[in-house]
């Protein structure tokens, strides 16, 4: 059974560049493809279930509503979807914010077919894309003021374990998951389940915010 | 004289003497002498003993004296008058003096008041010009301070608007570009054609490489030396997938984030690509470190245990030339010590706490 997957992004050159990288992996299968979050999610409502996707790949400059917007809200809405952004440029702000929001990663549009199906489905089965230096630093940076006031209800599970903090901290050194594992005497399987956790716990954006930008973009 | 006279009786020379006397006294109208000349007259009756008309003489000298009083009262009362009359008329030069004096005051006064009113309104006109001309200041530079503003927002959107239309169309563009090369790749039927596509893939990607790091340049105004040095190891990190034998660290030190300019970054993260370049192409080393410390001095090093060069030899023409101009661009001294083993790059900015 091939990984549904739905493309969300403005211009349609790059739909169709990235649909050609991933039409050659048996294992993907694409059947949704939007041009704005607004026409993602009225798409979403109507789609058949056995068109319904479980991966996004999404732009985050896009008109009408853009691709931090729409994971907040869509991450809501349906919880078991997964995003991964997929931009030109990785301006490590807004990708932190779109991490915040509940996207599992990031990838750049020029990654090779290769890296962004092996990409798709380590998402897929262990939830995690690796983390770059940046967002591990913003994620350590995070911690240190505090998760307190991202959420209202700060709870026990958002707090970084030790092992997690070892992790972010080879991130931030440039190492790979091969060269963590080494560091941290773990297997690589073990440091990518830290960095699975690590997304989950940055998925930080409250429901109440989420429940704001879908009022605002009337979603609901 | 005619009291004498009398008192020696000789009388008839005392008559003579006062009658005399008194026609003289009336004749020269020197009445406070009479009373004394008939009291002489009136002694020298006595003494001839002729008391009838010593009694006349002593009434005379009582209407006399009468009149006298009525006289010196009379003189006296003019005196008083006159000198009521003075002391009203001083009174009246005092009033007038003091009415002048008054109206002096008050000229003075008005003169003194009209003078401070000048002065004061020429304080005040001089303190109204002065803030006039602090308004009129504050304008000018409130003008220019958004004059500037709308400069530099005007910069910022443009900046803005040129890092959009990158991304969106050249990026694009060198999106599918690289999407269609590597279609092409496995398409290829001969030799020469995959060595042909392979070439037109690399570049594809050099311009999405420069592109994406333009695009950084252009989208951040104010760049902290950890966002740069992380930057570096996304680019070093892809560099090392083709050489994969080559061990890469990265030490920081950074007590001090520093920012930097995005010209000034962009010059520096061109210097550490060709340096990291010439490591891998030339230098057989197996393990690269990068250091970067950032405190009152930022410093940013490239260390390799490669067979070195001679930093003589490269003089110009290569690489090395661009980077030392790049690195004078920017404010930084450029070093570069290599023997076999050990060769060292290394950028340095100094004094950035003292500002």
């Amino acid at each position: 059974m091939p990984i549904k997957i739905a493309i969300v992004d403005d211009k349609p050159i790059v739909r169709s560049a990235i649909k050609d990288k991933l039409y050659a992996s048996a294992d993907i299968s694409i059947v949704l493809e939007a041009c704005n979050g607004d026409d993602f999610l009225e798409k979403l409502r109507s789609a058949a279930p056995e068109k319904f996707p479980e991966i996004i790949l999404i732009d985050l400059e896009m008109p009408k509503m853009d691709g931090i917007e729409t994971i907040a809200v869509g991450a809501m809405l349906y919880p078991a979807i997964k995003f991964i952004v997929l931009t030109v440029f990785d301006n490590s702000e807004k990708i932190f914010e779109a991490i915040k929001a509940g996207a599992s990663g990031y990838l750049l549009k020029d990654d090779t077919a290769l890296n962004l199906t092996e990409a798709i489905i380590n998402v897929y089965r262990y939830d995690a894309v690796p983390m770059s230096p940046a967002i591990a630093r913003k994620t350590l940076g995070l911690l240190k003021t505090g998760f307190a006031g991202e959420t209202e209800n700060l709870s026990q599970n958002k707090i970084l374990s030790s092992r997690e903090q070892d992790v972010l901290r080879c991130l931030v050194e440039g190492l790979e998951y091969r060269q963590i594992a080494e560091r941290l005497f773990v297997s690589p399987a073990t440091v990518r389940t830290h960095i699975a956790h690590i997304y989950q716990k940055l998925h930080v954006t409250s429901k109440a915010q989420a429940i704001n930008l879908a009022h605002k973009n009337k979603w609901i | 004289m005619a009291v004498y006279y009398a008192s020696i009786n000789d009388t008839a020379k005392g008559f003579a003497l006062s009658r005399e006397g008194i026609k003289m006294a009336k004749e020269l109208n020197m009445t406070s002498k009479l009373p004394f000349l008939y009291y002489a007259l009136g002694e020298n009756y006595k003494a001839a003993g002729n008391f009838m008309a010593y009694g006349e003489t002593v009434e005379t000298i009582m209407a006399l004296k009468d009149s006298m009083y009525a006289a010196t009262s009379a003189e006296e009362k003019m005196k008083m008058d006159a000198q009521y009359q003075l002391g009203e008329k001083e009174n009246l030069i005092l009033r007038q003096k003091l009415e002048i004096a008054n109206k002096n005051y008050l000229i003075y006064g008005s003169v003194l008041l009209l003078i401070l009113a000048a002065v004061l309104a020429g304080l005040f006109f001089t303190g109204y010009k002065k803030n006039q001309q602090i308004k009129l200041l504050t304008m000018q530079a409130e003008q220019k301070q958004a004059e500037a503003l709308a400069v530099r927002s005007a910069e910022e959107n443009e900046r803005k608007r040129i890092s959009r239309d990158l991304h969106d169309n050249i990026g694009a563009y060198a999106t599918v570009l690289l999407a269609n090369t590597e279609q092409l790749r496995k398409h290829a039927a001969t030799a020469d054609v995959k060595q042909a596509v392979k070439a037109v893939s690399e570049n594809a990607g050099h311009i999405m490489g420069s592109l994406q790091e333009t695009i950084w340049v252009l989208n951040n105004d104010l760049i902290k030396v950890t966002d740069f040095i992380d930057r570096f190891k996304l680019y070093a990190r892809k560099m090392m997938e083709s050489y994969k034998a080559v061990n890469i660290i990265f030490e920081e030190m950074i007590m001090n984030d520093i920012i930097l300019s995005p010209a000034e970054a962009f010059n520096i993260f061109r210097i550490l690509q060709e340096a990291l370049q010439n490591v891998l192409k030339h230098s057989g080393s197996q393990n690269i470190t990068v250091t970067v410390l950032s405190n009152n001095t930022f410093i940013v090093s490239i260390l390799d245990d490669g067979k070195g060069f001679n930093t003589k030899e490269l003089s110009s023409g290569n690489g090395l030339y661009n980077m030392q101009y790049r690195a004078k661009e920017a404010g930084y001294t450029f070093t570069i010590s290599s023997v076999p083993g050990e060769t060292a790059v290394l950028l340095q900015k100094n004094n950035l706490l003292s500002g």
